[in-house]
């Protein structure tokens, strides 16, 4: 220690501290407690800048050791605590040295000191207290009585310090969280619980429902009643949300909380005699969710129906060689397809269009070929979306035609304009019935699947009564795959046990049979894995069950379970065993019985003269690995960090994976930034539309409309025209620019299809249904979306919904106040009052909102009921 | 049992009906009838998810103000299959797709016959020639080869017989009559093959058999037509006004002459980028000759000016030179732009700028007040849509004599090689269906392209390079709007 740098005053404690010292080590039995006293008290009195050890405890680490010796030595009880005391708190930092962070010391002679006031010491002293009861909680459990009272004493005092994070962090690694909850009060709920709230993703399972509850509990302690029903939905309880539901007797915040639970359409059971039953169940069943979406329109003056030209601007391409030269009476069927399906996407929810509503729409549909029919009159129930009241008799005339793929596609349509809608008198179900047992497959078709629309998500006994019989007595993949689909839709997130033993009873049926090379087989198991959506560890038996499969349907049905299970937990352990599955190809047990995995880069020779050896219906080599690519994406959603390593990660599957993987990754890409544009990504996927692989660069394009999908992005919808022009001659790609030019329109920019919703804080396992089916379609487009089977894009329907901000007053009349709308900033853990928004505009409701932004009242006139200002909010007026 | 139950029918609602059980459910379905006008046999009635039987109220279970669901459209119609049925592209084979598109029908390859292919293809454009091709009477005698010409013409006639059917085909017949009437056609390569031989050539060949063969087209009774003896000269033949002045001796009188052209070359040196300028660079010319006058070899300056312009003209761009050395016919790359209209007029004599100017002025007329509907027409902009302008009247483009009478042309078929040498590489025809479409006849292959494209073929690289161009007349159309409206 270089003395000469010491001033006088440095000298002087030095002295003082020595002489202290020698006191302690001495014999003299009576000095040594004032003499502990006394260092106890220049410790504490200290005061030095934040970055720097504070002096005194700099000039007593020589003494570390001589400390331990005395404390050996001193018999009074007392004095040795104090003597303990001391050593604890030098033994942080650098006095004590590694050998003491190693021993825990701090901790141990905290423990033999005197236990009392240990706040004293300051934050410092306890953050090292905290890190050392972690350690020695994972080394011995046995200690958990002698350290409990301590846990107690440090956790009262960061509570009351402004250090509830920490306390948090501690709980949660000794797994006591409930200790936590007797030190809540009304100014520390709203951090901890946050904070909590946000580290669910990060945790595992067990625990994560652990602090969900406890954050429940919290909030509704406290009175947050709507808060409580958000983390109450997380935990996906249903006895849970009911019971908010009975206890909240404020009418209004109860019908806050219906169009909460409305938005993730979580079945809530109302008490019967609640007042204004038939109103909350109104909103519950989103009745008016067309009535409001029309509101919307209106306000925006955008009623005017767009035709698929005016969004293809086509007059803004170079003219087409082709279509000036085509007569009247004859048309691409392909591009008209197209078109129906734009026409659709892009008015939907308006109830006109100019292709089919108008005078003469019938020709429209006659412009279309065989299945492509059957999409076109399908494309009605979109326009019509919602609109129960006025939509069913403009689809109904449809019903009298004799063809078989017109009425099939009425039939569809009635199904796609009850989805999201509960209504009393269940329309679709009472339409659509008679049709499920029909012996035309088109129909039969139709009608399942428009069931599976009209239901999706209400796990209704009478509807899975209809459909059950659907899948056991299905003939073909195809009506299998309709009838499993529309089953996991209606029980999405279920764990529905009939559900789930019918379609895998169907499947281990075709165990051994060609059948299950069918591309519609995925489909089959993604029906299955709909039900358990979720539904994380509840698959354990389902996932046994599909081991009896041989390689690779054996992994390829797994990721797609568990890439509905996890949808969106961003748990790490899940994508990092999937990662696994995408690097590791499956070497087919004809070849290889012993079924041993290789590393990827030795067996590309082997598997091509395989190709060639087998001409029948062949495994598609990389499917499984294309499967577990895109589950990676739906476990990552929901959650910012993991979602951007997973985008990274994503990028190099696109550059050195395998072919399968190649097509899979603008799939994963895309389902981790739905409806949200972002510049980077739309790069990457421009970059791959371009890719010479047809199935690359269709994937790609049609990927850009999802990242796009009802955001209106000039940016998107200048490259996707030139990607018009471009893929001029590939009608495969064009009709996927189409496609996706009509998502990025999708309801003229006012709809969303991302499954987040409730300021991302909520997964609607609905939406993420609707669009994991078209996204798992298209691993392999040939034989599903630009086969026949392009109607599965449909299942989109489930997932769109406004993406709106719309206020409404206490008689739930539509108000417009002024709102701020910026980037959403993550205030977790942050001190003080933060900002939650960034880059602010202000408006006036109805606003829309694009993922990833938020709003906050700028008026002081009133207050808002839910937590979050997205989707339908009620706002109550301030009292003067 | 009597129930009062709300019925909805689409967005109304009808509060307070009675339903009777005792009563069939037809009799509420006549009911419904009265109040909504939906006929019962269409009306669905619904109930928490079942629809209303016509026999009995078994299944509906009804209570006091209940809510009924009634679907059902007033309208009569059924959505009905139109008579006339879409085609579809995808559903189409290839024959069936060239005649929606109207694709002109390809001709096969017969073992490197592109340049025939080509040339057929190029020459087929001409309306006047298929005209007269059609009214030609003789037969492909293949027994006699005095008759070989009349063989050649019959067989370009059956040819082209064939391809307005729409075939596809391998012009056999042809390119046998060619073989016998040019035996360097027929040259074969090392590989057993035919030769690739040069489009010009043949096509300088076939003009020139046609020349013999078809008689001149009768324009009305005119006695100036007679003059020419056969349609070639009528429409593809033009005159040069030669005049020799010899730079040497200024007393001596300048010499004129007339020379007859079936094509004019357009000839490529360094500083020619547009085909304007090759044309000119010719048209004045230093040649060595036996001056009369001075008894000796002069050197005379000829200047040539087109006194007779013929209705299709055919520039041919001299590509091509023998290179001694590896004794081929090399190709120059160089890119020379062509425009798609052409205007002849500053290679025309005074004489006959002078007749041509009357047109033109009409054309200038015509253009002035398309410019002046431009610029005040803005605001009733119809999208260019080509189609819905009625057609006007149209304008002869020739003297009588079949000669051009504005010097205005507009570009209606292009021959182009890609390779490095004449008897290398691949000849392509380009044809012009209408305004902005054009057609790219690679043997077989017949696809459309568009102007930009064939802008593109002015050489200058590895791409088809523009060889000989077949420039039309150029069509006054007066509309007809302008006697209609004023």
């Amino acid at each position: 220690m270089p003395l000469q740098d010491e001033s006088e005053e440095d000298k002087e404690l030095q002295d003082e501290l020595r002489v202290l010292v020698d006191k302690v080590k001495d014999s003299d039995v009576k000095l040594i407690s004032p003499a502990l006293e006394m260092l106890k008290f220049i410790i504490r009195t200290s005061t030095t800048s934040m970055t720097s050890v504070p002096k005194p405890l700099k000039y007593l680490s020589p003494y570390y050791g001589t400390f331990k010796e005395a404390y050996e030595n001193i018999k009074d009880v007392k004095v040795k605590k104090q003597c303990a005391d001391i050593i604890s708190v030098l033994a942080m930092g650098p006095t004590g040295g590694d050998t003491a962070r190693e021993k825990r010391e701090c901790l141990r002679y905290c423990l033999l000191g005197t236990m009392t006031n240990i706040g004293d010491w300051g934050h410092e002293y306890i953050r090292q207290l905290e890190a050392e009861i972690v350690e020695q909680w994972s080394v011995c459990a046995r200690s958990a009585n002698v350290l409990l009272p301590l846990i107690k004493d440090i956790i009262e005092f960061d509570c009351k310090h402004h250090a509830e994070i920490q306390a948090c962090d501690m709980l949660m690694e000794i797994d006591r969280l409930e200790l936590l909850s007797e030190h809540i009060d009304n100014s520390t709920y709203q951090r901890i619980c946050l904070y909590l709230a946000s580290c669910v993703k990060f945790v595992e399972n067990i625990e994560a429902t652990k602090i969900l509850r406890l954050v429940t509990d919290q909030y509704i302690r406290f009175g947050e009643n709507t808060k409580a029903l958000i983390t109450a939905i997380q935990l996906n309880e249903r006895q849970l949300v009911n019971k908010i539901f009975s206890d909240c007797k404020d009418p209004i915040v109860l019908r806050q909380m219906a169009f909460i639970a409305a938005r993730q359409l979580f079945p809530v059971e109302l008490d019967a005699q609640v007042t204004d039953r038939e109103e909350i169940l109104n909103i519950l069943g989103n009745s008016n969710l067309n009535s409001h979406f029309q509101t919307l329109a209106r306000e925006l003056d955008i009623m005017d129906p767009k035709s698929p030209e005016e969004v293809y601007k086509s007059w803004l391409e170079p003219v087409p060689l082709r279509p000036a030269v085509l007569g009247e009476n004859m048309d691409s069927a392909r591009q008209n397809l197209a078109a129906s399906f734009v026409n659709g996407f892009v008015n939907a929810g308006f109830g006109c269009d100019k292709l089919i509503t108008p005078e003469g729409g019938n020709r429209w549909i006659y412009r279309n070929k065989d299945h492509g029919m059957l999409s076109a009159t399908a494309s009605l129930g979109l326009l019509h979306l919602w609109d129960v009241d006025g939509g069913l008799t403009p689809i109904d005339k449809y019903l009298y035609t004799n063809d078989e793929h017109i009425k099939a596609g009425a039939l569809l349509a009635l199904g796609i304009v009850n989805c999201r809608i509960r209504n009393d008198c269940d329309p679709a179900l009472a339409l659509l019935a008679d049709f499920v047992t029909n012996t035309n497959p088109t129909l039969q078709t139709g009608a399942v699947f428009g069931l599976g629309l009209a239901y999706a998500g209400t796990n209704r006994p009478d509807v899975l009564c209809l459909l059950l019989p659907a899948v056991e007595n299905a003939v073909g993949a195809e009506s299998l795959a309709v009838a499993s689909l529309a089953c996991g839709l209606v029980s999405v997130g279920t764990c529905n046990a009939d559900v789930s033993s019918a379609i895998l009873s169907k499947l281990v049926d075709s165990r051994d049979s060609e059948a299950l090379k069918s591309s519609y087989m995925r489909l089959v198991v993604l029906g299955l894995g709909m039900c358990y959506m979720g539904c994380k560890d509840g698959t354990e038996a389902t996932n046994a069950a599909l081991e009896v499969f041989a390689e690779p349907f054996k992994t390829i049905s797994q990721c797609l379970l568990k890439m509905c299970a996890y949808a969106g937990t961003g748990d790490v352990l899940i994508i990092q065993e999937l990662l696994h599955n995408v690097s590791e190809r499956i070497v087919l047990p004809e070849e290889k019985p012993s079924k041993l995995p290789q590393p990827t880069e030795s067996k590309t020779a082997p598997l091509k003269e395989k190709d060639k050896r087998k001409g029948k219906r062949e495994w598609d080599a990389g499917a499984a690995q294309a499967a577990a690519a895109l589950a990676v994406a739906s476990v990552a959603i929901g959650e910012e960090t993991g979602t951007e390593m997973c985008q990274r990660i994503l990028g190099h599957m696109g550059r050195y994976g395998d072919l399968a993987v190649r097509r899979a990754m603008p799939l994963a890409v895309a389902l981790t930034s739905v409806s949200r544009p972002h510049l980077p990504i739309i790069d990457v996927l421009t970059k791959y539309a371009h890719d010479s692989d047809e199935e690359v660069s269709c994937n790609a394009i049609f990927c850009l409309g999802i990242i796009g999908a009802g955001t209106n992005n000039a940016r998107l919808s200048a490259g996707l025209r030139q990607l018009a022009v471009f893929h001029m001659r590939n009608p495969s790609q064009l009709f996927m620019v189409r496609l996706a030019q009509g998502l990025t329109h999708l309801g003229k920019g006012t709809l969303t299809i991302s499954p987040l919703h409730t300021d991302r804080q909520l997964l609607d396992p609905c939406s993420m249904a609707g669009l994991l089916i078209p996204l798992v379609s298209l691993l392999d487009m040939h034989a599903l979306i630009l086969g026949r089977s392009h109607y599965l894009l449909y299942a989109l329907a489930a997932a769109m919904h406004p993406r709106w901000l719309l206020t409404l007053d206490e008689t739930l009349q539509p108000i417009s106040v002024s709102v701020r709308v910026g980037q959403a900033v993550d205030t977790v853990g942050k001190a003080g009052t933060p900002k939650t928004i960034a880059g602010i505009h202000t408006h006036s409701t109805p606003v829309l909102l694009a993922a990833g932004e938020r709003a906050e009242l700028a008026t002081d006139q009133y207050e808002q009921l839910c937590p979050t200002l997205d989707g339908i909010c009620i706002l109550k007026k301030k009292p003067e | 049992m009597s129930y009062k139950v709300k019925v909805k029918w689409g967005k109304e609602t009808y509060p307070d009906i009675e339903i009777n059980t005792e009563e069939p459910p037809m009799l509420f379905k006549a009911q419904l009838f009265a109040l909504t006008g939906v006929q019962p046999e269409r009306q669905k009635v619904m109930l928490k998810g079942v629809t209303l039987k016509d026999a009995d109220w078994d299944n509906f279970k009804l209570r006091d103000g209940v809510t009924i669901l009634l679907m059902g459209s007033k309208e009569e119609d059924v959505p009905k299959e139109p008579v006339e049925k879409t085609m579809f592209v995808e559903d189409m084979n290839e024959t069936e797709l060239a005649t929606a598109l109207e694709l002109p029908p390809g001709l096969h390859n017969i073992n490197n016959t592109c340049y025939m292919n080509a040339t057929v293809q190029c020459l087929r454009t001409v309306p006047e020639l298929r005209d007269a091709l059609k009214d030609f009477k003789g037969d492909v005698q293949r027994e006699n080869d005095s008759l070989i010409a009349q063989s050649i013409t019959a067989a370009l006639r059956d040819l082209y017989t064939n391809m307005d059917q729409g075939f596809t085909i391998p012009p056999f017949t042809l390119l046998q009559m060619l073989h016998i009437a040019f035996p360097r056609f027929a040259e074969t390569s090392e590989h057993g093959g035919f030769q690739q031989q040069d489009a010009n050539e043949c096509w300088t060949e076939l003009v020139r058999v046609l020349q013999q063969k078809l008689p001149a087209k009768q324009v009305a009774d005119n006695a100036q037509a007679e003059n020419y003896k056969s349609l070639v000269d009528q429409y593809f033949g033009g005159t040069f006004d030669v005049e020799w002045k010899c730079v040497e001796a200024e007393d001596e009188p300048p010499t004129k002459t007339k020379e007859q052209f079936l094509q004019i070359s357009c000839f490529i040196s360094q500083d020619v980028r547009y085909m304007q300028s090759g044309l000119r660079s010719k048209m004045q010319e230093q040649i060595t000759k036996m001056s009369p006058s001075l008894q000796r070899d002069a050197v005379y300056t000829k200047t040539s000016k087109i006194s007779r312009l013929p209705a299709y003209i055919t520039i041919q761009f001299v590509r091509f030179y023998f290179k001694e050395k590896e004794s081929i016919n090399a190709k120059i790359l160089k890119d020379v732009k062509f425009p798609l209209d052409f205007d002849a007029y500053e290679l025309c004599s005074p004489e006959l700028q002078e007749k041509l100017s009357p047109m033109r002025s009409k054309f200038k007329e015509l253009e002035d007040a398309q410019v002046e509907a431009a610029t005040k027409g803005k605001l009733n902009k119809n999208k260019g849509d080509g189609k819905t302008k009625e057609k006007g009247k149209v304008l002869p483009y020739s003297f009588d004599d079949g000669g051009n009478n504005s010097g205005y042309y507009t570009l209606q078929a292009v021959l182009t090689h890609k390779g490095r040498s004449s008897s290398s590489g691949h000849y392509v025809g380009w044809i012009r269906q209408t305004e902005n479409n054009w057609f790219k006849c690679d043997d077989d292959t017949v696809s459309p392209v568009s102007t930009e494209d064939i802008l593109k073929l002015s050489g200058g690289g590895d791409w088809h390079c523009a060889y000989v161009l077949l420039y039309g007349p150029r069509i006054l159309e007066l509309p007809l709007e302008n006697t209609q409206e004023q």
